[in-house]
């Protein structure tokens, strides 16, 4: 019989969502911030062009947007009603089980682990949560980019300047200098972008290896499973 | 560590120093030390500087001191005086390049008049006696200003093998046994240039003769005035500043925040066409000529705190982004280390992978390499469940 299985909740999905989006608005205009090579204004003379303003302007909105998906994540993290992913973290020796369970499974295509379970599978969790740190230390050496610019004149929020102000000490406590913080910044934009690959490549295999409709639970929130009697061919 | 500039100077140095102070301190300094070393208008009309050129840099200086318009009288007389204070100035692990900015301009301003007729008791490169006589005018000034001569030290400290890499005078003495004696009795402790600021190039890695800043060499407090050379205008600041309160400036990063709290890139004449996105693509191109941003020609702007787009370079002519060339950072921590190669982009930049030292990659190759290696993994994953659901037959998987 096939069970509908509820996976993700409204929130969660609208996040995640947000999250993806932000991540590719980020790593594009990231790139020519970076090194502007595409995008260039057309003829020598004076001009009214703002490129690299608007891509940092553009980098900046999905910056925000991705913080704030952060931030929501992070409070889903624990106090979701439905599914606190850190559920499927704790207690990490069964859950740091499951998830090589769970890789075994991927590399040898036997011994499928159950995938009944309404919890994000422990590995995914894992991989989502490193991501997710990821997108903090982006947070923090974004913060600490942007904070030159940033004045108490320009900003309309005055713990603005403070929360940046914090996030570049803190950054170059750790990191040493500004410059290693811009490098850092780069480095895991790239990071999270491979992540971002093997874990879309890894949905689209599960759902076409598993054929549970796991695509699905990001748009609809469910994913459909055979109620199976567990048995046990060779 | 480095710290970055903070966001405002704490609240004891967001204010003036009150005038009436300052006035009775300048009464006292003047009849400490205004019998000695040539008057100031002497020296200026000597030099074809006229009273009222004067006292547009005592404006100018006092703006740039961050310091109220009554303050333009005061900041005059400690003009005055500056060039009566004894000052020793050693020269360590360095090219002498800051002592040669400062006195060789071509047509000294003000700044660089006062820094040239500084009563320095002992300056190895522009002092008349050598060997142990100028060992005794050292000795003479330490004994008889003992807490009240300034030092200002140009290089970095050797640190290794004791301090051996260098040894200075008649005596031999290491570069380190002498900065400690004379830092010991010191009013204050000025670094000049990148050397004594942060280290040099020849703290670069690997650093053989274990060079260190002074403040990080001796275990002082100094005030650092960075930049490879300085520029004249924050050294003399930093004494006016000195004269008036009798204390340290407010500091951003251990340098004087007057100076070095605001970011080329963001007082950038070229900043507009950053934000236009026109850039040079090459020396020498149109976007060359008509001045457009350096950003990817490597200016290192955009991780910088000086304020050369301010006060400039010989008499305020130029600085490098005006004259075409990328600021290379000579006012940062390690910028040798960091920010090399300096004609390029950071994007470009060698990074150091953790853990693997020596092998090197730019900032970009790794970040694709890490893209690239995600791709291949993805499509050996593919072929390899393509090429096992094939050979098990599509039941398995139902199956399990």
């Amino acid at each position: 019989m096939i069970r509908r299985v509820r996976r993700m909740s409204v929130v969660m999905r609208i996040m995640h969502w947000l999250l993806a989006l932000s991540v590719v608005a980020c790593f594009v205009t990231g790139l020519y911030i970076a090194k502007p090579g595409w995008l260039r204004p057309t003829g020598w003379g004076p001009s009214d062009a703002l490129v690299m303003g608007n891509v940092r302007f553009v980098h900046f909105v999905f910056a925000m947007l991705l913080d704030v998906a952060f931030l929501v994540w992070l409070y889903l993290f624990f106090f979701s009603r439905e599914a606190p992913l850190v559920r499927s973290l704790l207690p990490v020796g069964r859950r740091l089980g499951e998830a090589v369970r769970m890789l075994r499974h991927y590399f040898t295509l036997r011994d499928k682990p159950p995938t009944g379970d309404p919890h994000i599978d422990p590995l995914n969790a894992y991989g989502f949560l490193l991501i997710h740190l990821l997108v903090f230390v982006q947070m923090v050496t974004g913060f600490a980019l942007m904070r030159p610019t940033f004045s108490h004149a320009n900003s309309l929020v005055p713990v603005w300047p403070w929360i940046l102000g914090k996030a570049e000490a803190a950054s170059v406590a750790v990191l040493g200098s500004i410059v290693v913080v811009r490098e850092v910044h780069h480095l895991a934009a790239f990071l999270i972008v491979a992540l971002a690959m093997v874990h879309v490549y890894l949905q689209i295999w599960r759902d076409a290896f598993w054929t549970e409709g796991h695509i699905s639970v990001v748009v609809s929130g469910y994913k459909y499973v055979e109620d199976e009697q567990p048995t046990k061919p060779t | 560590m480095p710290k970055r500039p903070p966001l405002r100077a704490p609240r004891s140095q967001r204010t003036a120093p009150p005038l009436d102070r300052v006035e009775r301190r300048l009464d006292r300094l003047d009849r400490r030390f205004g019998a000695s070393g040539l008057p100031l208008d002497e020296l200026l009309a000597r030099n074809g500087v006229s009273r009222r050129e004067f006292l547009k840099w005592s404006s100018f200086m006092t703006a740039a001191l961050c310091l109220p318009p009554a303050f333009e009288r005061a900041v005059a007389r400690a003009a005055a005086l500056a060039p009566r204070v004894p000052v020793v100035w050693l020269h360590l692990q360095e090219c002498t390049g800051c002592t040669e900015s400062a006195l060789r301009s071509a047509y000294p301003g003000i700044a660089e008049l006062i820094l040239e007729y500084l009563s320095f008791d002992y300056h190895e490169t522009i002092m008349a006696p050598a060997g142990h006589a100028a060992e005794k005018s050292l000795e003479d000034t330490l004994s008889k200003h003992r807490g009240e001569y300034l030092c200002v030290m140009e290089g970095s400290i050797p640190t290794a093998m004791d301090g051996k890499y260098l040894r200075l005078g008649p005596a031999g003495e290491t570069g380190l046994s002498l900065a400690r004696r004379v830092a010991a009795d010191a009013k204050a402790v000025i670094a000049i240039g990148h050397c004594a600021s942060w280290g040099g190039p020849q703290s670069a890695a690997p650093n053989p003769t274990g060079a260190r800043p002074v403040h990080e060499a001796l275990g002082i407090r100094t005030i650092r005035i960075p930049g490879c050379p300085y520029n004249s205008v924050s050294l003399v600041g930093t004494i006016l500043n000195f004269l008036l309160v009798g204390d340290l400036p407010a500091l951003a990063d251990g340098r004087p925040a007057w100076a070095y709290a605001k970011r080329i890139h963001d007082t950038c004449p070229r900043r507009a066409h950053f934000d236009a996105g026109e850039f040079v693509e090459q020396w020498g191109d149109e976007g060359a000529k008509r001045g457009f941003c350096l950003y990817k020609m490597g200016c290192k702007g955009p991780y910088t705190w000086n304020n050369c787009n301010e006060m400039g370079w010989n008499e305020a002519a130029s600085f490098p982004i005006r004259a075409g060339h990328g600021c290379i950072g000579c006012s940062e921590n390690a910028f040798w280390d960091q920010m090399a190669p300096l004609e390029k982009p950071l994007a470009d930049g060698g990074v150091d992978i953790p853990f693997v030292r020596g092998v090197e990659g730019t900032v970009d190759a790794v970040g694709w390499a890490l893209v690239g290696g995600a791709a291949a993994g993805i499509a050996a994953h593919a072929a390899y469940s393509g090429l096992v659901k094939g050979t098990r037959g599509s039941g398995e998987n139902r199956e399990e």
